[in-house]
């Protein structure tokens, strides 16, 4: 679920990169993705379910509008993963950090 | 590049004086176009240009060259602080593909160092009512045929790009369900924000970058202006990394006329998040898929992240699970 390129593909990049400054930030989310690892990635795709195109074409179609506990099931899952991926990729934008 | 050539097409846009290429720089900015400092005679003196053409690869939307050239000299007509264009030229023996000319400018577009500089509060006004007389030009334009509303693009653009993502189509769905009433449109900039705007002595010299431009909701430009993405640490100052909000919004609206709606500014947040992260991810496919291997537009691919968070953040979704 972690966004492409993948780490990898990135740190071959960073290898003799003109840009410093974006080399030791591919090299820091190697560093974070490292820590991580894929089971929290794992635990929340196992709970949005196998069908992630069905998931995405049913919230396109209105099915979680409604409150209740479906919808709250959902935007939990969906702030989970949001923030896996931006502690990983960018710590600093999380607003608490601000 | 051809300089000969190059020179003949500067002499003919000034009326067949003789000019000559002295130096040909690269400069660098621009994610989706490449730029160069062109320093020549015409008539025995010296003139300093911008060459702005598309990059290696191209990101899919947005105006052409030659549409982008026409606009600035609309611009420039209707006094718009832009780069004087000088000349487009769609021949393929100066370089690999059209390009356009404009007078070079003096200053810095540099997001990093005007937002390192104390807050600017002149600055932050005179965009504000540079945005508000842009906003005076609506459609229809004989000059401008070319320009579209975009809004229902970046869904399209992002079923295009072909991966499944959830927290954006919470987003679609959300913005689709919370649609305020359309205004008349107006001519947006479409990518106003610190790091396309020319700044010398803290005063603004020109707005660059012109090739999101679009007919659209004036509210859009100036959430984009203040959204997070734009404010190169400086969260604080929400005008770009340079003022406070409410500076910047006080020089649109003594010159507008109008008050801005903040809930209004809300839904173009949420739509400023959607739309950096189908450029972001159009970006990143310069890499992917077109085969340009830059650190720069592969990395650019992870900024997606900052932009789900954003849209999650800004929509309130009542279920936040840290």
């Amino acid at each position: 679920m972690r966004d492409p390129p993948d780490i990898e593909s990135l740190l071959a990049l960073a290898e003799g990169a003109e840009d410093a400054m974006l080399a030791a930030r591919c090299r820091a989310i190697a560093a974070r993705e490292r820590a991580t690892g894929l089971a929290p990635y794992r635990a929340i795709a196992a709970e949005l379910g196998d069908d992630l195109a069905g998931l995405a074409a049913d919230i396109r179609r209105g099915r979680f509008d409604a409150p209740g506990p479906e919808r709250q099931r959902l935007t939990r899952l969906l702030w989970r993963l949001a923030l896996l991926k931006l502690r990983e990729n960018n710590p600093a934008f999380e607003v608490t950090k601000i | 590049m051809n300089r000969a050539r190059l020179a003949g097409i500067v002499s003919r846009a000034a009326g067949n004086a003789p000019a000559e290429i002295v130096a040909i720089e690269p400069l660098r900015g621009g994610a989706v176009r490449r730029h160069w400092r062109v320093d020549a005679t015409v008539a025995g003196e010296p003139r300093s240009f911008v060459l702005r053409a598309d990059g290696q690869t191209k990101l899919g939307f947005g105006l052409e060259l030659g549409e982008e050239f026409a606009l600035l000299r609309t611009l420039a007509e209707a006094g718009i602080a832009v780069p004087p264009p000088v000349l487009y030229a769609d021949d393929a023996s100066i370089l690999d593909g059209p390009f356009h000319l404009t007078e070079f400018l003096p200053g810095s577009a540099d997001p990093a160092l005007l937002a390192a500089v104390p807050t600017n509060d002149a600055l932050a006004v005179r965009l504000g009512r540079e945005l508000a007389a842009l906003h005076r030009l609506r459609p229809p334009s004989a000059a401008l045929p070319f320009l579209t509303d975009p809004l229902s693009e970046y869904c399209t653009l992002l079923d295009r790009i072909g991966e499944t993502r959830p927290i954006a189509e919470w987003a679609m769905r959300w913005l689709a369900q919370n649609a305020p009433d359309p205004p008349s449109p107006v001519l947006c900039h479409g990518d106003f924000r610190t790091g396309n705007y020319l700044v010398a002595d803290g005063t603004l010299v020109a707005i660059l970058d012109w090739e999101f431009a679009h007919w659209g909701d004036a509210d859009a430009d100036l959430a984009w202006f203040c959204a997070r993405f734009w404010r190169f640490g400086q969260d604080r100052r929400e005008a770009g990394g340079i003022a406070a909000r409410e500076t910047f919004l006080a020089g649109y609206e003594a010159l507008a006329g109008r008050r801005v709606d903040p809930a209004r500014l809300r839904y173009w947040a949420v739509m400023a998040a959607l739309k950096w992260l189908v450029i972001a991810l159009l970006q990143r496919d310069r890499y992917l898929r077109g085969g340009e291997r830059s650190l720069d537009l592969a990395l650019t691919g992870r900024r997606a992240a900052e932009c789900e968070y954003e849209m999650l953040r800004l929509m309130d979704c009542d279920a936040r699970s840290a």
